[in-house]
């Protein structure tokens, strides 16, 4: 039997390598009470300083993605109980048409939003960066501000703005006397997470890009002053170029965002439950997949499918960034 | 022996860090000694003993009657946990119930998801404990509700045979003075609303839940559970005459597209845009004095197809013990006291009920609704209850059900797609996913 000679406190005049030692098998316990220990075969000291985050990282990030895995070998059903059904749960999802629309949907949205919300934002840093704007601070804190708002006070608020019968909307069509499409309409529900989203992240990436114009050193603006750059060349020329880094992380998180999209959906459900599907995005569909109808393994493996979709869209973004850079 | 050296390894994994893999050992070491059920099913006895029982719900009322059990009881306490929602309630005991530990001892249960919750062994039989002595003391289609595969799963709480509330302003409006009374009688007025006021609605399009009982008060039988035999024909001639009539009120642009209970919905109540609500009985004492001025709301008893009454439940909700309570004896105990009598006051006092005694007392029936100009409304859904057509059964996966509802039929009620041909749909995924879950669906 193995026996672990290890205490919870080191005692006054043990030193910790010597403290944290496992004994030898066999070894009794009884009566060790802050002895020396006369064999200590390795030293333990540096799993003081990476124990507790590997201990974190274990048990927050590695449990349960093998976990996912774990359970995605299986299939658990109502009548007939569990079983081990190999790579199956995989092989229906790489033919579920309801999982591929959702992805779909979540690309186009990758494809449209994404580039708008990110010009978005880096037009805003530049404009703040270009020392031509009076209350720098008051429009910085500004477009930060709907960061700050929770997303589902966000959606909230929105939904209500979206309302074509007694909602913003419903006002504009009365005072102009228009007739607007609803914007909770099937057709349009995406469009319209899509603005949300960008109110709501526009002055974090702003904030990214911003934070990185100031690091710029102030000499490079001063050569290119002297050699006639104006404004617009300043800025293709030194201010993108120098930020670079910055903007294929902000891409990077946006892409992750775009395939995780959930809160905005899963809340304009309850407005809107016949334009947003229970399979609306791979988030949601996974989701009402475990908790609607208890298929927790193929949930599981519908998560690490589009997991690694997502891994790998975002390794080919940041590909060909670093490719760019190195052809500059 | 073996215990010392788990605590010994414990602290090694809190020294060394050792990892996820310890502390899983760890987790499993402690979650081995489960202090288990007596299996006693002498419920008196059970009540005489110190016991805390846990209790979930999504009633803001239970608190005040798990008070007022403890005075008639001091040995029991309780620990009442609301929970947001039904739904809400349901994830959660699942969630437990796989898990192997974590439910409540009491849990209230729709009726809709009581086959589904049974199915997963979710809940006690209370049969063992005496509760089917209460039998006749309850209306047929609320003891049938907590029947389920030959086991007495649950209490039956309150009940919900449909009615219509109406706002009697939009429809005079319309030049209609006398409540529709048979459904072509309600497709004239629904025209007359909409040609009134463009903007009102004499209903919205509904959600699972309306849509099944307006196909069980409409006479259908969709679903049909025979152990693990389930049958679905959502084109049965019920389903069917229903789904008609509502695809024409549809088409017609008849019908508001707002959620049931969303925010804009209350403001279509509010300020006249909506006319009517086919709900069940609770929603006479639901609070409609807060959607308009007394008077302004009216309620009539459910229109039917032939001008005999005819009705369904929707909603409503029993109270179960759960299959992991450790105090079954003593949860089935109070039970039976929320059967009849002072305990069954309690249950009563917020809901309609489900007793016959209750539904025939003379002072509950005649009681003027000071909301509704004085009706006796209870009168309407008491003979609502009468009228519930009997042999209706849910799926015992009704949950999914209506979860995947907005998939397809909600698809066609939001774009206005054909009705029939999405109720179809809807049945190709409730088909696939029974017999993905091991039952024999149309076999």
């Amino acid at each position: 039997m193995t026996v672990a000679h290890v205490h919870a406190q080191p005692p006054a005049g043990v030193s910790t390598e010597t403290y944290a030692t496992v004994a030898a098998t066999g070894t009794r316990a009884a009566g060790a009470t802050g002895g020396r220990r006369r064999r200590a075969r390795r030293d333990w000291a540096g799993w003081w300083f990476v124990g507790p985050f590997m201990l974190v990282f274990g048990l927050v990030f590695v449990a349960p993605l093998l976990y996912a895995m774990y359970l995605s070998l299986f299939r658990e059903t109502l009548i007939g109980g569990n079983s081990f059904v190999g790579l199956e749960n995989y092989a229906k999802a790489l033919v579920d048409p309801k999982f591929w629309e959702a992805m779909l949907r979540v690309s186009i949205f990758l494809l449209v939003q994404v580039p708008i919300m990110l010009g978005l934002g880096l037009f805003a840093a530049l404009a703040l960066d270009s020392a031509r704007l009076r209350w720098v601070p008051f429009y910085r804190l500004s477009i930060f501000l709907p960061y700050a708002v929770p997303g589902v006070v966000a959606v909230m608020i929105w939904g209500y703005m979206y309302g074509s019968q007694f909602g913003l909307v419903a006002d504009i069509n009365r005072f102009f006397g228009v007739e607007l499409p609803s914007p909770l309409a099937e057709n349009l529900i995406l469009l319209s997470i899509g603005n949300i989203v960008t109110w709501e992240f526009v002055g974090y990436n702003m904030l990214i890009f911003f934070s990185a114009l100031k690091a710029v050193p102030q000499e490079l603006y001063e050569a290119a002053e002297i050699d006639g750059a104006g404004a617009f060349r300043t800025i293709f020329s030194i201010k993108l170029p120098s930020i670079r880094g910055a903007i294929i992380i902000a891409t990077i998180f946006s892409v992750i965002g775009s395939f995780q999209l959930f809160n905005e959906p899963s809340i304009l459900q309850t407005i809107a439950p016949n334009s947003i599907t229970t399979y609306f995005t791979p988030n949601l569909y996974a989701f009402n997949l475990s908790f609607a109808g208890s298929q927790f393994n193929y949930a599981a493996a519908i998560a690490i499918v589009s997991g690694v979709i997502t891994m790998v869209v975002a390794y080919l973004v940041q590909l060909a960034g670093e490719k760019n850079e190195a052809t500059s | 022996m073996e215990q010392i050296t788990t605590r010994r390894w414990a602290r090694l994994g809190a020294v060394v860090g050792t990892g996820a893999l310890l502390v899983g050992v760890l987790a499993g070491c402690s979650a081995a000694a489960p202090g288990a059920d007596s299996g006693s099913t002498d419920t008196d006895a059970a009540l005489e003993e110190d016991v805390t029982l846990t209790w979930w719900t999504w009633s803001d009322s239970t608190q005040e009657q798990a008070d007022a059990i403890s005075e008639k009881y001091p040995n029991v306490t309780f620990d009442v946990v609301k929970l947001e929602n039904p739904d809400a309630v349901v994830t959660k005991l699942q969630n437990a119930i796989k898990a192997g530990k974590g439910a409540p001892d009491i849990v209230p249960v729709e009726y809709q998801t009581m086959p589904q919750l049974t199915l997963g062994g979710a809940l006690a039989d209370l049969t063992p404990y005496g509760l089917d002595e209460y039998e006749d003391a309850f209306t047929a289609s609320t003891w049938n509700s907590v029947n389920v595969q030959d086991q007495l799963v649950g209490l039956p709480g309150d009940s919900g045979p449909m009615v219509m509330i109406y706002n009697t302003a939009l429809y005079e409006k319309a030049g209609i003075t006398e409540a529709p009374t048979t459904w072509d009688e309600f497709a004239t007025a629904s025209a007359a609303i909409h040609a009134a006021d463009p903007e009102a609605y004499i209903a919205n399009s509904g959600d699972a839940g309306f849509f099944t009982s307006m196909i069980w008060a409409s006479g259908g039988q969709p679903f049909t559970t025979d152990g693990e035999n389930v049958t679905i024909d959502l084109q049965d001639e019920g389903t069917k005459k229903f789904s008609d009539f509502w695809s024409e009120r549809l088409n017609n642009g008849e019908l508001s597209g707002l959620a049931t209970w969303s925010d804009e919905w209350t403001k279509a109540l509010t300020q006249d845009k909506l006319g009517t609500l086919l709900m069940g009985s609770w929603m006479i004492s639901g609070g409609m004095e807060d959607y308009g001025p007394a008077g302004r709301f009216k309620v009539a008893p459910m229109p039917t197809w032939d001008g005999q009454p005819a009705s369904a439940e929707n909603g409503g909700s029993g109270l179960s013990v759960t299959s992991q309570s450790e105090h079954k004896a003593a949860a089935a105990g109070i039970l039976k006291y929320l059967a009849e009598g002072e305990g069954r006051e309690l249950l009563n006092a917020n809901g309609f009920p489900s007793t016959i005694a209750d539904l025939e007392n003379p002072e509950w029936l005649d009681y003027p609704f000071p909301g509704y100009s004085d009706q006796p409304a209870n009168q309407v859904g008491a003979a609502s209850a009468a009228s519930v057509i009997s042999g209706w059964q849910y799926l015992p996966y009704q949950g999914y059900a209506n979860n995947v509802f907005s998939d397809s039929v909600g698809k066609a009620l939001g774009s206005g797609g054909d009705l029939n041909e999405a109720l179809l749909a809807w049945q190709d995924t409730l088909v696939e996913y029974g017999n993905e879950q091991g039952f024999s669906v149309n076999e």
